[in-house]
């Protein structure tokens, strides 16, 4: 037996134990048990389709993605369809699995800034805001009235952008080519905004435990204040041209309704939940960043259906419209960082006449702060949901352990149920009004 | 301190320090409670919140008018307090700065459905390993129930403690967003569930060994068992990427472009670079 033969063997092995782990008979519920590699439907299943059929007919299994334009990123869906029906539907996810979570844990504090952008890449700031909340919540740090301030601009601005991609890419998934030129219109003056704050035009990586990075340049917010009186004639334009389009409204009216009971039970979250009338908003129901003291509305609607769903998107623009504009009127000169030299560091000119300063700089570039030993978890509002990073710290510089709720990860639960019995054009249109972001999934 | 530091600037340090150890103090403290209060989650402490009973006025009507007595330390009635919930449940309560309860695992389902029952939906499961945690804890893993109510926004999280092997209820029968959640923990933390309809793997390659967040799971230089019997090797493979040895895959970056004499390193310019 050569060692090839002995691995392959070691391996056989170890799935059958796999296999048998996986026993049928410890399951309480009615629904079969699925191998490991399950991607079709169960020969039991396939007859049961055939029964009430006129014509001979066969489930076909249609696999859809991991490079499918409609998945937005790399999901992968192995579609069991009954003629043009859809009768169940498995999502295999993982492909962009880069262990964010394991990293974490071997990166200091300030450096976990870097990594949680890079979850949700598309509304960037909700990761970042929810990572920076939860250590400063560890660390009890005081964040100045400005810091908040710009946090809530980027957070909204940041909702934008996410809901833009919405409108574009999930029109252009029903064969709509237009809407994508002109959402991505805005979305490109928005990145100009992000780009003059913090020089990236995504992932920024811009907000700091105890504050911001840098402060904001000098007339930002004048250019924020010009892009709100575009991005008010864009969403004009949006629900003129491509909600109220009837081509569109057959597509998605009535398509994917998730009842509101269903949509609790999935654990959905953000606008999905919202378009199914459940008025949760973490900006209201637990504010953090002092959201209490801004006037906006939480958008719902009673349809449950796509079309709410991408509505919801259209209406939560002009929200954010409203809370950036009250925002911008707050902002006043001050500091952007927790004054404390024990978490942010000390500004560059202190360094050539301050001996404190150079160590308090070495001891935290190198080392970073130790925050004590606790579990928290601060909630926020992502344009796809609930975000929250329970971080476990154990007194090192470096977290314990970080668990991130993604919203889309357990939003995407709602496809196997809203899309049984659709057609399959009608699955690229709950996927894309579902709305999740791959790298959230997978994290 | 340093003796070139000036007087303000030494008076400034030491007000901040001040700020700071007050700080410190006030978390050491906090972990000082953290130490007692294991007995404080017994019952009586409990019981104030869901039925403030006051007994005070009954002794004597006519001193109690004339005296004003101050009632019990009653706390103002916080609509998103669970510490009556927990009670409620039979549950003890965990000292944490998020509420946390305390869950025996075979009564896990039985409280879900409770929760359920009570309008509670299930947002989030953490699974936790305290191998190398600097404190002692009851049990090597734990796992976390993110439970949070909708409507009047009370957020519960229910920790169950589990050794290395042990099985947990899965909550997938109360609620179906437990499905990918569950799996996700099984995946990552190698805790396994019962009951639960697809326990397979949701993150990491099929082929994947271990569970990536465990904390003894080796970071880094890991040789990488495929199924097909082939091994990748890091050292081997990261010597090909950087271009000293042809390594694994062959793949020498920049230097790959052809034969002969391409394949030599290159070497720097007479009169250094243009």
């Amino acid at each position: 037996m050569t060692l090839k033969d002995k691995d392959r063997a070691a391996v056989k092995e170890r799935e059958t134990l796999r296999d048998l782990r996986q026993n049928p008979d410890s399951g309480t519920l009615p629904r079969p048990q699925m191998t490991p590699d399950h991607q079709e439907s169960t020969s039991a299943e396939r007859l049961h389709g055939q029964t009430g059929a006129l014509l001979h007919t066969e489930i076909m299994s249609l696999n859809v993605g991991p490079q499918h334009p409609s998945t937005h990123g790399v999901l992968r869906l192995v579609v069991d369809m009954d003629g043009e029906y859809v009768i169940k539907v498995t999502p295999h996810m993982g492909y962009l699995h880069s262990g964010f979570e394991k990293t974490f844990e071997n990166r200091t504090y300030q450096q976990g800034v870097t990594y949680a952008p890079r979850t949700d890449y598309l509304h960037s700031f909700s990761h970042e805001l929810s990572y920076v909340l939860s250590v400063e919540k560890l660390l009890q740090a005081e964040v100045p009235e400005r810091a908040t301030t710009i946090r809530v601009i980027l957070h909204e601005l940041g909702r934008m952008h996410s809901h833009l991609v919405f409108v574009g890419t999930g029109l252009l998934d029903l064969g709509a080519l237009t809407p994508f030129f002109y959402a991505f219109r805005e979305k490109e003056s928005l990145q100009d905004l992000f780009e003059a704050v913090c020089g990236y035009r995504m992932n920024q990586g811009y907000f700091r435990v105890g504050g911001l990075s840098r402060d904001i340049p000098d007339g930002w917010p004048a250019m924020v204040s010009r892009f709100l009186i575009q991005m008010e004639a864009g969403v004009k334009e949006y629900t003129t041209l491509f909600a109220n389009n009837p081509i569109f409204q057959d597509r998605a009216r009535g398509v994917g309704i998730i009842p509101p009971d269903v949509a609790l039970d999935l654990g959905l979250t953000g606008p999905n939940l919202r378009a199914s009338g459940v008025p949760l908003d973490n900006r209201k129901d637990n504010p953090y960043c002092g959201y209490e003291t801004y006037d906006f509305n939480v958008v719902t609607s009673n349809d449950g259906d796509s079309l709410a769903r991408f509505n919801m998107r259209l209406w939560e623009f002009g929200e954010s419209i409203k809370i950036v504009r009250q925002a911008l009127e707050r902002l006043r000169p001050g500091p952007v960082r927790d004054p404390n030299r024990k978490i942010s560091l000390p500004p560059r000119q202190e360094l050539e006449t301050s001996m404190e300063a150079v160590i308090h700089h070495f001891k935290l570039v190198t080392e970073g702060f130790h925050p004590p030993i606790g579990e928290v978890y601060v909630p926020t509002e992502s344009a796809r949901g609930e975000v929250g990073y329970y971080i476990v710290s154990d007194g090192g510089s470096m977290p314990y352990r970080v668990k991130i709720r993604a919203p889309s990860f357990v939003n995407l639960q709602a496809l196997e149920y809203a899309c049984v019995g659709a057609q399959f054009a009608d699955l690229i249109t709950i996927l894309a009004t579902i709305d999740p972001v791959l790298g959230d999934v997978d994290r | 301190m340093d003796p070139v530091i000036g007087k303000d600037d030494e008076k400034k340090v030491i007000s901040e320090a001040g700020r700071l150890t007050g700080r410190n103090a006030e978390t050491l403290s906090s972990q000082a409670q953290l130490q007692k209060t294991v007995v404080r989650s017994d019952p009586p402490a409990i019981l104030v919140t869901p039925n403030p009973a006051p007994p005070v006025q009954v002794t004597d009507s006519g001193a109690a008018v004339g005296r004003m007595p101050v009632p019990a330390p009653t706390p103002p009635a916080d609509p998103r307090d669970v510490t009556g919930l927990i009670a409620e449940l039979g549950l003890t309560e965990d000292d944490m700065a998020e509420p946390t309860a305390l869950v025996p695992p075979e009564r896990l389902r039985e409280v879900a459905e409770a929760l359920k029952a009570r309008g509670f939906m299930l947002m989030d499961s953490v699974g936790l390993d305290y191998l190398t945690y600097t404190q002692p804890r009851p049990k090597r893993f734990a796992v976390l129930h993110n439970i949070y109510h909708p409507r009047d926004h009370r957020r519960l999280f229910l920790r169950v403690w589990l050794d290395d092997g042990e099985a947990l209820d899965s909550l997938y029968p109360v609620w179906k967003s437990a499905n990918y959640l569950e799996r996700e923990v099984y995946d990552l933390m190698g805790v396994d569930f019962i009951g639960h309809p697809d326990m397979r793997k949701v993150l990491t390659p099929d082929d994947l060994e271990g569970h990536p967040l465990r904390k003894d799971f080796p970071l880094g230089e890991t040789p990488t068992l495929f199924r097909d019997g082939r091994f990748l090797d890091p050292a081997a493979f990261r010597a090909g990427v950087t271009g000293q040895q042809s390594g694994l895959t062959g793949y020498r970056g920049e230097l790959r472009r052809g034969r002969g004499e391409d394949r030599l390193p290159p070497v720097m310019p007479e009169g250094g670079p243009k």
